[in-house]
């Protein structure tokens, strides 16, 4: 799986529901190394569109 | 090169206190391994990363006693004679911590093993980094403070804390500058404890270290920026805190007390250079467990200075675990005259953070729990023998003192109980003659 594509499946994810990042890296242990997730998270943290909720958990609001 | 990590791991497996795993660990799994047991555990080969994963080599104050070569009821008392006989660093010009240099347009934070520890995390943490900066006026400092991993070269780290290195960043910051700062990963458990110890800022928490090693702590300048880490390090990496102040997240984080913290505004920290032994090994520090130990000691040798300051005397003081090492202390007194022992809890609970505070007499074992039940159940009567005092400085993490409520830029304060559990002023201490069993030199394995 490439960085870049898995960057957007995770921002895909923040998009549809808020999520802790221990549930991020739950959702993609079977099909993503855990370096490689990092990375992609260095990517979506770069652009900045990152938002907490009142719980912590991460999302990305929909335009 | 002075003894470091490495050879404290060998003390740990020499004492059997440190569970060794050699298979392949998913570093996903990191700490629910290290928390499984009391014990030191040592990864020897994680997944995707070139550096073996140690945690727990503080968790307790067993291994605490064991870095410092003394008993646990030893260890206040060490620390409080180091802090009168500091002894300075030295600086070397090389050291193993140098073989490897990764500058700046190579620096990969996730090459670094960045441990997600708990359930509700804002990211995965760097918890054993032990940090040093400089001041123009203040000379050297050093602390801990956590960083959460944030993109291939920054990460976060917690500056809402008013510690000394926190106000070097507040001062940089106001004149629109990075504080530089140096984060070493993989010191011996004695620079770990002397970097939380609670010493007046100007004061230079190596000199601490030095103090308990009985030698200078060997000193390395950083390749990058103007800062000096102990030459047994493992990991450094240079680092610049950003003047972008106290704006972007960070958190959350389970906490020292047990519970999880709620996210932060923090600055940021921009890694410049990283440098590391060639067969470096990474320390994971999983609070709250971890820090306990750290902890413990820096209270209560805090609680002996103050003590002894006040010409009581004092014959052990104890912090205990169960109230994470911060909120409480006992105290036993050396035939307390009338009134010492309630004047020794004003003392004590003038200590930051401290809520709870206990005193005894030395015949009470204050490390042993019933022993400190049975004093409190049998020398104290409630409205006589207990100290209220409010409106005190609080520690804002604690949930009862509803810092969330309070007005913003208000701090809140909290309310503080002594209890004097010292033998009542009018009762002899034979009143409390202690059972001892008839026993004319009977050995039970006589009759096995």
């Amino acid at each position: 799986m490439s960085k870049i594509s898995l960057s957007e499946q995770v921002k895909t994810r923040l998009r549809e529901t808020p999520l802790f990042f221990s549930q991020i890296v739950d959702a993609f242990r079977d099909s993503a190394a855990y370096r490689e997730l990092l990375l992609a998270w260095s990517d979506i943290r770069e652009e900045n569109i990152l938002k907490r909720d009142r719980q912590g958990r991460y999302y990305i609001e929909t335009v | 090169m002075q003894p470091g990590l490495r050879e404290f791991i060998q003390q740990l497996q020499a004492h059997d206190d440190l569970v060794v795993i050699e298979k392949r660990v998913d570093p996903r799994d990191i700490s629910a391994l290290i928390t499984s047991s009391t014990k030191a555990v040592l990864l020897q080969n994680v997944d995707e990363y070139e550096y073996p994963v140690i945690g727990g080599i503080a968790r307790d104050a067993d291994k605490v006693a064991l870095a410092l070569g003394c008993k646990p009821s030893e260890v206040a008392g060490k620390l409080l004679d180091a802090t009168q006989h500091l002894i300075p660093t030295v600086t070397v010009t090389d050291a193993p911590l140098k073989e490897v240099i990764i500058p700046e347009d190579q620096v990969d934070l996730t090459a670094i093993p960045q441990v997600l520890q708990h359930l509700k995390d804002g990211g995965p943490y760097i918890g054993s980094g032990v940090q040093f900066a400089n001041h123009p006026k203040w000379g050297r400092d050093a602390g801990m403070y956590r960083h959460m991993y944030r993109t291939v070269n920054t990460m976060g780290v917690d500056f809402n804390t008013p510690n000394d290195i926190r106000m070097f960043y507040s001062e940089a910051y106001e004149q629109g500058k990075p504080l530089e700062m140096a984060v070493a990963i993989g010191l011996h458990p004695i620079e770990m404890i002397a970097a939380t110890a609670p010493l007046p800022v100007g004061s230079f928490e190596m000199e601490l270290a030095g103090a308990l090693r009985g030698e200078p702590v060997e000193m390395i300048r950083c390749e990058t920026i103007d800062v000096e880490v102990p030459a047994n390090a493992e990991i450094v990496l240079e680092c610049e805190v950003l003047p972008t102040g106290w704006t972007t997240d960070e958190g959350r984080y389970g906490e020292f007390h047990g519970i999880f913290g709620d996210v932060k505004n923090n600055p940021v920290v921009r890694v410049k250079t990283i440098t590391h032994r060639k067969d470096a090994i990474f320390h994971s520090l999983i609070m709250p467990v971890e820090v306990y130990g750290l902890s413990a000691p820096c209270h209560e040798f805090q609680a002996l200075s103050i003590l002894k300051a006040a010409n009581f005397r004092p014959t052990a003081v104890r912090s205990p675990q169960g109230a994470c090492t911060a909120f409480e202390l006992l105290a036993s007194l050396d035939h307390p005259k009338p009134g010492e022992g309630k004047a020794a809890l004003l003392a004590l609970l003038s200590i930051f953070p401290v809520k709870f505070a206990q005193v005894f007499d030395d015949d009470v074992d204050i490390f042993d729990d019933d022993q400190v039940r049975w004093a409190r159940a049998l020398r104290v009567q409630a409205d006589k023998d207990t100290v209220i005092v409010t409106g005190v400085q609080a520690k804002h993490v604690d949930p009862s003192v509803r810092a969330s409520g309070l007005p913003k830029g208000q701090l809140p304060t909290t309310a503080k109980l002594g209890i004097d559990a010292t033998i009542p002023v009018g009762i002899p201490r034979e009143a409390y003659e202690r059972i001892s069993y008839y026993n004319p030199g009977v050995d039970p394995e006589d009759y096995l």
